[in-house]
């Protein structure tokens, strides 16, 4: 555990760092002069959305029912983490013609792949957010705050696990990933499918590879009949996705309070005053 | 099972899903995180109890 505090050296005001990347991926990164970093962004986060683009034709929005389309209804999907793709496809395809056509064969993989270039985005935010603050100066931590989070999206636990807190990895995959299949199992599979439940695929996507591995896996079962708990089953696969970013940010915080040099424990504990009693 | 009680047995799952990650949330040290689930728990159910009871009085009384 880390006690000594450097002299933090700013590279930036961390708030227009953190919304140029929200903006253009990497444009954080080259706003405080971090060249490379920065076309690794860009490239790797838009090589990403623009695959996702063109195997799903852009028309992953046309999976929203028709009743719910507003424009910035879909703010509330992964895509917004990257609001330079989220526009792009706003302008280019919005919700598409307004008749229902045949999908390409690929459209989920593309959905996926786009998804993830919005969580990808949100992870080299978090990185210029820190990067503006504290610099390079900064304490020796067990894995980079910002590759925390993206592990903890990744798999549930892994985040914890890389920073050397085995037993709230575990107690965290378990709980989230349980949580997931139970849903999945009451839902009978129907939560596997962005076409047909829009909102709660997109807080499921946050749980990562379990719920992209179940859904690939499962190959999207259909529907022939009355799910009897298909609510609840949809409240908890997508519950477990949502809840995991609060392990995602718990992650976050441990890391830069290593970062910093403060003891992440002491640190919540502070501002935590409640918990105390 | 009684639809009634299935149905608090699902909202008791959901619960603990909540309560236990905002608890590491809150907390960063694991002993003291798991330490403070029944306390959280408890203020969970009271709050949720408050709730359904405004929301009850608002039916049964304004509607």
């Amino acid at each position: 555990m880390t006690t000594k505090a450097p002299a933090p050296k700013p590279l930036g005001n961390p708030v227009v760092a953190t919304l140029l990347g929200w903006f253009v991926p990497g444009a954080g990164q080259l706003y405080m002069g971090q060249l490379a970093l920065g076309v690794i962004a860009f490239v790797v986060v838009e090589g990403i959305f623009g695959l996702g683009y063109l195997l799903s034709d852009g028309r992953v929005w046309e999976f929203l029912d028709s009743e719910l389309r507003s424009p910035y209804a879909t703010l509330l999907s992964p895509e917004a983490g990257n609001l330079g793709g989220w526009l792009f496809t706003k302008e280019m395809s919005g919700f598409g013609p307004g008749f229902p056509r045949v999908f390409p064969s690929n459209i989920h993989l593309g959905s996926m792949l786009m998804a993830m270039s919005g969580v990808l985005n949100i992870c080299f935010m978090v990185r210029a957010n820190l990067d503006a603050r504290i610099g390079s100066e900064r304490n020796e931590v067990s894995i980079p705050p910002a590759f925390a989070v993206g592990a903890t999206w990744f798999l549930p636990g892994l985040g914890h696990f890389l920073q050397g807190r085995k037993r709230r990895a575990a107690l965290v995959a378990g709980l989230l990933i349980g949580l997931f299949l139970l849903g999945t199992f009451f839902a009978e599979g129907s939560n596997l499918s962005r076409d047909r439940h829009f909102y709660y695929w997109a807080g499921q996507f946050f749980l990562g590879l379990p719920a992209m591995a179940t859904e690939i896996l499962s190959g999207r079962p259909a529907v022939s009949s009355d799910i009897e708990f298909m609510d609840v089953g949809l409240l908890f696969a997508s519950m477990a996705g949502l809840l995991n970013i609060l392990a995602m940010m718990d992650v976050y915080a441990w890391g830069e309070d290593e970062a910093m040099g403060r003891d992440p424990v002491d640190s919540r504990r502070k501002q935590q005053p409640e918990s105390k009693s | 099972m009684s639809p009634l009680l299935l149905r608090l047995v699902f909202f008791g799952i959901a619960t603990l899903a909540i309560v236990t990650m905002a608890a590491f949330y809150a907390e960063a040290d694991d002993t003291e995180a798991l330490k403070s689930i029944p306390r959280r728990f408890v203020r969970f159910y009271a709050a949720c109890a408050l709730l359904t009871l405004i929301v009850w009085s608002m039916g049964a009384f304004l509607a």
